[in-house]
């Protein structure tokens, strides 16, 4: 077996609001390099809540447990430091959480790596430009010019500024929330091809989706989900949608 | 398809050009008829030597001011404190340099520390308490109204010394000792104004070879021309203007080289590049690893800093310091910005968009003031005005 890169021990989260309130209880997962990993689950299972916690702990209080990469421990208790750490987590919600609606794709893109285009806090406009147009080759964003704004791309080319956002920041872990929602096919077919080339490349990719054929054809293992726990743990070669259906009822019955 | 579009979009074409960018030009366009309007009533008194020097004396609080609050308004926040942090930090001053004779430039170096404390004090409770801006600064400026008039005592105190004093009644000191007509000539404001002029056109050119060679250049060869040499006209025919009467006051050189670093600060730093950021979409530039709070907190900080300089210069320019000073000037700072195109949602606007609406608002009190028109009507014009040039932002925003 592979080494995990990346791995999440006993990870407790409490709801922001209601601080009795367990959201994840005792979570332990992990993922190898160059594996895709999917998460499974009904709406609420807390799937978001359990990649956002980790995030950088953009949500939830009372945060408990360990995050190693590489086997070692890792700091990330803020979202810049997550980030450093080398996590990336996009969004379910593209135009709430995603995206500057109001902006072009080029601003989008360099906007959680802008270190990467600027020298001393300047950014060169021009190497900015080559990247955003790099990353419109690369994941076929269809648009007049990078200086489109986002708020005029459709949903599919929406997503793909998003991804594209975080591929730029160079993360060795990312968490794909929901990347398919409310996307045509041609360009749930892309997003695929590009998440197979992640792993290819030697990333480890989360995909947490709620459309269960989506995740046996991409995802290499899966993790069921429900009501803040991971009830089971599968290959995808072995998983189908009735066995992630009847974790989730046995879960229940228990 | 898309190669298509992308070759139209690249195509520089005059009429598709003016129609995306009407909105940049028709800010300078109003400043323009504004003020021929005046020149033309007030029988050539606008364009006078001495009242030009005035202007830009009456309004460079105001622009220093509406640098900062533009970065407040595009970060989505406002700040009504500007005002009465203004007059306090005037306050302050006077007690200091007149009453306890500190040395004037380290009490003007106390007094910026100051603005930039209280700054910081209001931003942190918008940043970490996520208090809204409006009530916070609204407190402050029933606060620090208050306290300038407890510092005060409630009279006025001046006047200050020779060298504060020259902060606002100052001139960059002639070295030529030239004369024209018989009349004393400032040659060393032109030679500046002439320098600047040379710089701002040569770094204008760079940048569009730059585009050019990148096949980036969307603004029409006719508009870049006719922009640049309406810069240099605009530009060496003022610092005439200057010239010929006591040369540039030290006050232009002060806010001239703030505008310069706002300008640059907003539009080539991965600082300025985050502010629009949190302002168009907060949640998207947390999620993107801002440090959202540490960043409004910094720009109440910056914010403060400036309010006190606007508010040492407004001193030094009346040379006393007033319970009264600095009232109503978040009006004027406000309005300029949005006039200038700043929104209100936060994440859209530019620093020579304040700066222009801030002169307009000047030139028109100015100019309303010479033609003996009434403070009351000044109010009601003022106030179709901003509302006139919301109005049209937002009905052609919406017209696409």
């Amino acid at each position: 077996m592979l080494d995990p890169i990346f791995e999440v021990k006993n990870w407790n989260v409490f709801h922001p609001l209601h601080a009795d309130r367990q959201m994840i209880k005792d979570v332990n997962f992990h993922v190898c390099k160059g594996e895709v990993v999917g998460i499974a689950g009904l709406m609420g299972a807390g799937r978001t809540e359990l990649a956002m916690s980790i995030f950088g702990r953009a949500y939830g209080q009372k945060i408990s447990g360990e995050v190693l990469l590489h086997g070692k421990p890792a700091d990330v208790s803020t979202i810049p430091k997550a980030m450093d750490a080398g996590l990336a987590y996009a969004t379910e919600d593209r135009k709430t959480y995603g995206l500057v609606l109001i902006d072009h794709i080029k601003h989008n893109v360099t906007l959680a790596n802008l270190e990467g285009v600027a020298a001393k806090g300047v950014v060169d406009d021009l190497e900015e430009l080559s990247v955003a147009n790099k990353y419109r080759k690369d994941l076929a964003i269809r648009c007049s010019s990078v200086f489109q704004t986002t708020v005029n791309l459709s949903g599919g080319n929406q997503q793909k500024v998003v991804l594209a956002k975080w591929l730029f920041s160079g993360p060795e872990v990312l968490i794909l929330d929901e990347p398919t929602r409310g996307i045509d096919v041609g360009a749930k077919y892309e997003i695929y091809g590009i998440i197979n080339e992640l792993a290819e490349a030697g990333k480890a990719v989360i995909v947490i989706s709620s459309e269960m054929p989506e995740l046996l054809g991409i995802s290499d293992r899966i993790y069921v989900m429900n009501d803040g726990r991971f009830v089971a743990e599968m290959p995808a070669k072995e998983a189908s949608q009735e066995k992630i259906m009847r974790a989730i009822m046995k879960s229940w019955e228990d | 398809m898309t190669d298509v579009t992308t070759q139209a979009a690249q195509t520089p074409s005059l009429s598709r050009f003016l129609k995306a960018h009407v909105r940049d030009y028709a800010l300078l366009i109003s400043l323009l008829a504004i003020m021929i309007f005046f020149q033309i009533t007030t029988d050539g008194t606008l364009f006078k030597p001495v009242n030009m020097t005035n202007l830009i004396l009456q309004n460079s609080y105001i622009v220093i001011m509406a640098l900062g609050m533009l970065l407040i308004i595009v970060a989505g926040h406002i700040d009504l404190s500007v005002g009465s942090v203004a007059g306090f930090i005037g306050a302050v001053a006077a007690v200091m340099m007149v009453n306890w004779k500190v040395d004037p430039f380290l009490a003007g170096i106390a007094c910026l520390a100051l603005g930039a404390v209280i700054g910081g004090a209001q931003g942190y409770f918008v940043a970490y308490y996520k208090i809204p801006a409006f009530i916070v600064t609204l407190a402050g400026m029933l606060v620090f109204k208050g306290l300038a008039l407890t510092v005060l005592g409630g009279a006025s105190v001046g006047p200050f010394p020779k060298v504060f004093q020259l902060l606002s009644s100052g001139y960059v000191p002639d070295i030529f000792n030239f004369t024209l007509n018989g009349q004393p000539f400032n040659l060393l404001a032109l030679v500046i104004g002439i320098v600047v002029t040379g710089l701002i056109i040569f770094f204008n050119y760079r940048t569009r070879q730059n585009q050019q060679k990148h096949g980036l250049a969307e603004e029409p060869d006719v508009i870049f021309y006719g922009r640049n040499i309406l810069i240099a006209v605009a530009l060496i025919g003022f610092s005439w203007l200057m010239a010929s009467y006591k040369g540039l006051p030290n006050v232009l050189i002060v806010m001239f080289a703030l505008i310069a670093l706002f300008v640059f600060l907003t539009t080539r730093t991965t600082f300025g590049r985050r502010v629009y950021a949190m302002g168009g979409n907060e949640k998207a530039a947390k999620l993107s690893g801002i440090n959202t709070e540490r960043l409004t907190f910094l720009i109440f900080v910056i914010m403060g800093a400036l309010a006190a300089l606007a508010g040492l210069i407004f001193a030094a320019r009346l040379n006393v310091a007033t319970p009264k000073a600095g009232l109503g000037f978040e009006l004027d700072v406000i309005a300029a910005c949005f006039i200038g195109g700043a929104a209100t949602t936060g994440g859209v606007g530019k620093v020579v968009g304040a700066v222009i609406g801030a002169f307009i608002m000047g030139v028109m009190n100015n100019g309303m003031s010479i033609m003996g028109i009434g403070i009351d009507w000044q109010q009601v014009i003022k106030g179709a005005v901003l509302m006139l040039a919301v109005f049209l932002d937002v009905y052609y925003k919406n017209k696409g």
